[in-house]
């Protein structure tokens, strides 16, 4: 029983010696401080020990307080370091943001560029197997009928943005495509669009009139062909003399078509194709024309002297027949959209420059205030 | 001072409004460190160090206790010092109780006589001295608590430690600074000795 006493009194003993200085401070919790006071009630040492250190706080507090022996500010010197990192910041925030821009703008550029390479290679499968490529190209010239009044509006003013660079290539593709499109058409169709080719409002006939499949297809892709190399290469003369004035009315109106649209919309692209001109006019014509026979004596007068429609049979013949008829409309595609494709090619390499330069810049400037931070 | 708007003003950049800071906070933050430390010229590149790094690193104050934020940096900087002279043991940093300088950094207060003066700077040096005997982080709550007055919350502010942490250090730190004057009793000037026994 003693025993136990002692034990018990030894824990509050050392409860209290640890609990002393909380105590004083008045950091114990109301169970805590009675446990204390109840145990200080019966141990003297722990209220000597208690005395002993209130004397030692008030010492400690009595102990004079040193005062600073000079001034801490901090010199002027100091400054600059700040003012420089918050400069080299504000540059780096610009040149952030400079780098964002010029890689948006770098992907777009990349990106047109590429459609416009890689543009080529549908088209010319289509060409070869153009039943199965027929859906396609119907889809291409939907999409140039919706688009070409926009485009006919920004391709000029924007010519230095990059997304005009791409809508040009669209352009591009889907002429190519309606290149295809037209010499899957029917006879009877084809020189009622070329007929009407200089109208202006002719797109959504043209959207009507495409996709019709036809199945003298080939007779058309010749009289077509004149205009175009591309359609032409490989492609059998017209066996009759209607289809092939037939082909030079088109020839005509295709010429005027293209002075025409490739003087409003700029068709600018980096290499000339007479094809691409050709099939521009061809595949947005309006509304058919009942008699083709009247087609001669209606044409309209053709600047170029070359182009004598049908009044020359005869020659005609001779001219259709021509594996690689590259003349007139050839001539007008080159004559007329040439400088634009040069200005345009210029256009794209300065702009390339620039904007590797640019990245380059920015990356060293990136880097630079990098290293400066470290 | 509207400290709040001069923290702000610091942390743009404003070196006047920071050393307005530095003004106001020196002395104290001197004091700790030269408690802590024992050394005048310690005390003076511990206090020195801590005010260009809370400038530097002023950004990431983000309220609370300007006061505790400070002298968190102010005793570590303590400890750095204190870490280089442990490896540099021909610098005995507890030496200072015997700087003849000492009384020259001393406070004085005007209604104060001569004497008591000489005798609160004896009971100074003996109780530097005992400090020194603590182990540095009881020195430090030691000194935060009963030299600087400060709560238990704002030093386990300061010390980045719990409040039972802030208690048991400050509980032995007293005993053992009440041990180290008992054995000294007859050290202590006159006014200070206990009246009995």
């Amino acid at each position: 029983m003693a025993t136990r006493t002692r034990s018990t009194n030894g824990h509050e003993h050392r409860f209290s010696q640890e609990n002393l200085s909380a105590y004083i401070d008045q950091q114990l919790t109301a169970s805590d401080r009675a446990r204390v006071e109840r145990h200080l009630q019966a141990c003297e040492a722990c209220q000597q020990e208690l005395a002993a250190l209130r004397r030692t706080i008030a010492l400690v507090s009595q102990a004079p307080r040193v005062h600073a022996p000079r001034s801490f500010a901090l010199p002027r010197t100091m400054q600059p370091v700040q003012a420089r990192q918050r400069r080299w910041e504000g540059l780096f925030a610009v040149a952030r943001t400079a780098a964002v821009v010029a890689s948006a703008l770098m992907l777009v550029f990349f990106a047109g560029d590429m459609a416009l390479t890689l543009g080529w290679s549908p088209v010319g499968t289509a060409q070869s197997s153009a039943p199965d490529a027929a859906p396609v190209s119907t889809e291409l010239v939907e999409r140039v009928v919706e688009e070409e009044p926009a485009m006919m509006l920004e391709a000029l003013p924007a010519a230095e943005e990059p997304a005009a660079e791409k809508h040009v290539q669209a352009e591009a593709e889907q002429a190519v495509a309606a290149v295809v499109e037209a010499a899957e058409l029917a006879p009877e169709e084809a020189p009622v669009q070329a007929e009407r080719a200089s109208e202006p409002e002719s797109e959504a006939v043209a959207m009507r009139v495409l996709p019709t499949p036809d199945p003298r297809t080939p007779n058309v892709v010749d009289g077509m062909g004149g205009g175009g190399p591309i359609e032409v290469a490989g492609m059998a003369p017209p066996p009759e003399l209607e289809s092939t004035v037939e082909a030079r009315d088109q020839q005509v109106q295709a010429a005027e078509a293209v002075e025409g649209i490739a003087a409003a919309t700029a068709t600018s692209e980096p290499t000339p194709r007479p094809a691409t001109a050709t099939a521009t006019p061809t595949s947005a014509p309006p509304t058919p024309e009942p008699t083709p026979t009247e087609r001669p004596t209606s044409l309209p007068p053709t600047p170029e002297p070359e182009i004598e429609p049908p009044t020359a049979p005869e020659q005609a013949v001779a001219a259709a027949a021509e594996p690689a008829p590259t003349d007139t409309v050839g001539d007008y595609g080159i004559a007329v959209g040439q400088p634009r494709w040069q200005l345009w090619g210029w256009l794209r390499t300065i702009w390339m420059l620039a904007a590797g330069l640019l990245l380059i810049l920015l990356g060293t400037l990136v880097w630079a205030a990098y290293r400066k931070r470290l | 001072m509207n400290e709040p708007q001069l923290i702000a003003r610091a942390q743009k950049g404003d070196l006047d409004a920071f050393n307005d800071l530095v003004f106001h906070y020196q002395d104290m933050a001197y004091n700790v460190a030269y408690r802590v430390l024992g050394n005048e010229d310690s005390a003076s590149d511990a206090t020195q160090d801590a005010f260009i790094k809370a400038y530097k690193a002023l950004h990431q104050y983000r309220g609370g206790s300007f006061k505790a934020w400070l002298l968190r940096i102010v005793t570590n900087c303590c400890y750095d010092l204190l870490r280089t002279a442990q490896r540099r043991p021909s610098t005995p940093i507890d030496d200072l109780v015997e700087d003849d300088e000492h009384s020259d950094i001393l406070e004085n207060t005007d209604d104060e006589s001569p004497e008591d003066w000489v005798d609160r700077e004896e009971l100074g040096r003996l109780i530097q001295r005992g400090i020194a005997e603590l182990p540095p982080d009881q020195r430090t709550v030691l000194v935060l608590s009963d030299i600087e007055g400060m709560p238990y919350e704002e030093i386990a502010a300061v010390t980045s430690v719990a409040l039972g942490t802030v208690k048991s250090r400050l509980s032995r730190a007293r005993a053992k600074l009440r041990e180290f004057l008992t054995e000294r009793q007859e050290q202590l000037p006159m006014g200070f000795r206990p009246s009995v026994e």
